[in-house]
């Protein structure tokens, strides 16, 4: 084994190694040692610089805030366009991507040069076709953000709810103002957005209930998704019903847990697999469960309490 | 090469960025959270910093840091334990009792091999930290990213070579 190997091989406990932009930290360090200090000066003293401070600061602010609108205005003039087109009509993008209106207005670049991504902006409902780039495809709609990954998908929007229907590839959806609350749609998923919450059409059997959605208010805050997964309870209750193992793995069990679950790579499931659940049980539960259906199994990870879900014994791996 | 340590800002930012991911990336192996590992380590650099004039390091600025963010990171837990009481806080108070200094050389180790990793095209990277920090076989990658068994052995030969030239001079690997 190379030296370089054996360094590395001590390494292969490190599983997530997050690395920070370090100027970005050293100043956030250098403005919480500045500010501390400015605490320990005379009050009257400081509490004039700090006024100026702020000050000079606010106008410095405003500056920035009038040039940055200045300049984004400016900018797509000449390379974004507007369509307004009437459901059948649509547009082809210089990548040989489309969209088919279904009763829509889409704002659209019309070059991608000089472009970090695709971006599209939605009102109403459309079709996509896109085609694979190095540039990430996103499409705009409503309070949503489509992080296209895949190809072909619906989206859907009426006053209070937006459907997305992934029809091939994979296709990840977030809220614009609060990026954590997302989901992921394999093909054949459908979802639908309503109230601050994804729900996901596929999974319910059940009559479509929405009243228990309605009174819960749209927030951000620390914890958003684990209210959401109580407030989907009731619905998915009654019966024990069938989900895709992929939506089970990654949108329950791992997006809730992220703490403690892992899913180890080197496990292939078939996110297309059915499984019959009631997802009302803590995730505990719910991993013994399909160890219990021989779907996986586990291992201890390295913190306390922590998991990594596996390949079922029986596959021999 | 190491830093001098904290005598004056320029050398203070030097080893704050030399060591600030390491040390995030360390502490979250006991806190498993990203943004407390943050507080922790930006603590710790605080704490030092407010006492850079006086500090005589006897050991090593590597040894100290590792002392100071393990008191800041029991200091944090124990600040927690009192906000709620768990048993999960008291057997994680023992671990990062249990801790010592070599646990922290393998995020040392992995900060350098990031940094020399730093302009490598993204999929090139992958394919190594498949195979190198993920354990995963070239077949099991070629599978996972569709690709073919060979590109995997170029890439992952490629990206090792680069690796070694720009680690060469590192004291931690090549003393």
């Amino acid at each position: 084994m190379s030296k370089l190997d054996s360094i590395l091989k001590q390494n292969a406990e490190i599983k997530d190694f997050q690395v920070y932009d370090t100027q970005v930290e050293w100043d956030l360090f250098l403005e919480k040692v500045e500010n501390s200090e400015k605490v320990e000066s005379t009050k009257t003293e400081s509490t004039k610089i700090f006024t100026f401070y702020n000050f000079l600061r606010s106008v410095a602010a405003i500056f920035v805030l009038v040039f940055f609108c200045i300049w984004t205005l400016k900018k797509p003039e000449n390379i974004r366009n507007t369509f307004e087109a009437a459901a059948g009509k649509s547009i082809e993008l210089v990548d040989g991507s489309t969209i088919l209106s279904q009763g829509a207005t889409i704002n659209y670049p019309t070059t991608f040069a000089e472009q970090n991504t695709r971006t599209i902006y939605l009102e109403g409902n459309a079709t996509f076709d896109v085609k694979k780039s190095i540039l990430p495809f996103y499409v705009y709609a409503g309070k949503l953000k489509v992080d296209v990954i895949g190809t072909k998908f619906d989206i859907v929007q009426t006053k209070d709810t937006i459907n997305i229907e992934n029809k091939e590839g994979t296709v990840k959806v977030s809220e614009i103002l609060n990026p954590k609350n997302a989901v992921t749609l394999y093909q054949g998923d459908k979802f639908q957005y309503i109230n601050g919450q994804f729900k996901n059409l596929n999974a319910i059997e059940v009559t479509k209930d929405t009243t228990e959605f309605t009174k819960k208010p749209v927030e951000v805050s620390p914890e958003p998704k684990k209210k959401e997964i109580k407030e989907t309870k009731p619905v998915v209750a009654e019966t024990g019903s069938t989900y895709k193992l992929g939506s089970v793995l990654k949108d329950y069990i791992l997006k809730q847990n992220k703490k403690v679950v892992k899913i180890d790579k080197k496990f292939k499931y078939d996110p297309e697999m059915r499984v019959k659940l009631n997802l009302n049980l803590p995730y505990q539960e719910l991993i013994n469960n399909l160890k219990n259906k021989g779907i996986i199994d586990t291992q201890p990870g390295d913190c306390e309490g922590c998991i990594i879900i596996t390949a079922p014994k029986s596959l021999g791996k | 090469m190491l830093p001098k340590p904290f005598a004056n800002k320029a050398d203070f930012e030097i080893t704050f960025k030399d060591y600030f991911n390491p040390l995030v990336n360390f502490v979250n192996r006991y806190l498993n959270d990203f943004e407390d590992s943050r507080e922790v380590v930006q603590n710790t650099f605080i704490k030092i910093w407010k006492q850079k004039d006086e500090i005589i390091i006897k050991t090593s600025a590597k040894s100290y840091l590792y002392q100071v963010t393990r008191n800041t990171m029991i200091d944090f837990v124990r600040n927690q334990k009192n906000k709620k009481a768990s048993d999960l806080t008291d057997q994680l108070m023992a671990s990062i009792e249990d801790v010592t200094e070599e646990q922290l050389d393998p995020y040392i180790v992995r900060q350098a091999v990031e940094n020399a990793m730093k302009d490598m095209k993204d999929k090139s990277k992958e394919i190594f930290v498949l195979n190198k920090f993920e354990g995963l076989t070239y077949e099991e990658i070629a599978d996972y990213l569709n690709i073919s068994k060979r590109s995997v052995e170029d890439n992952i030969y490629r990206v090792s070579q680069q690796i070694k030239e720009r680690l060469k001079n590192h004291p931690y690997f090549f003393d």
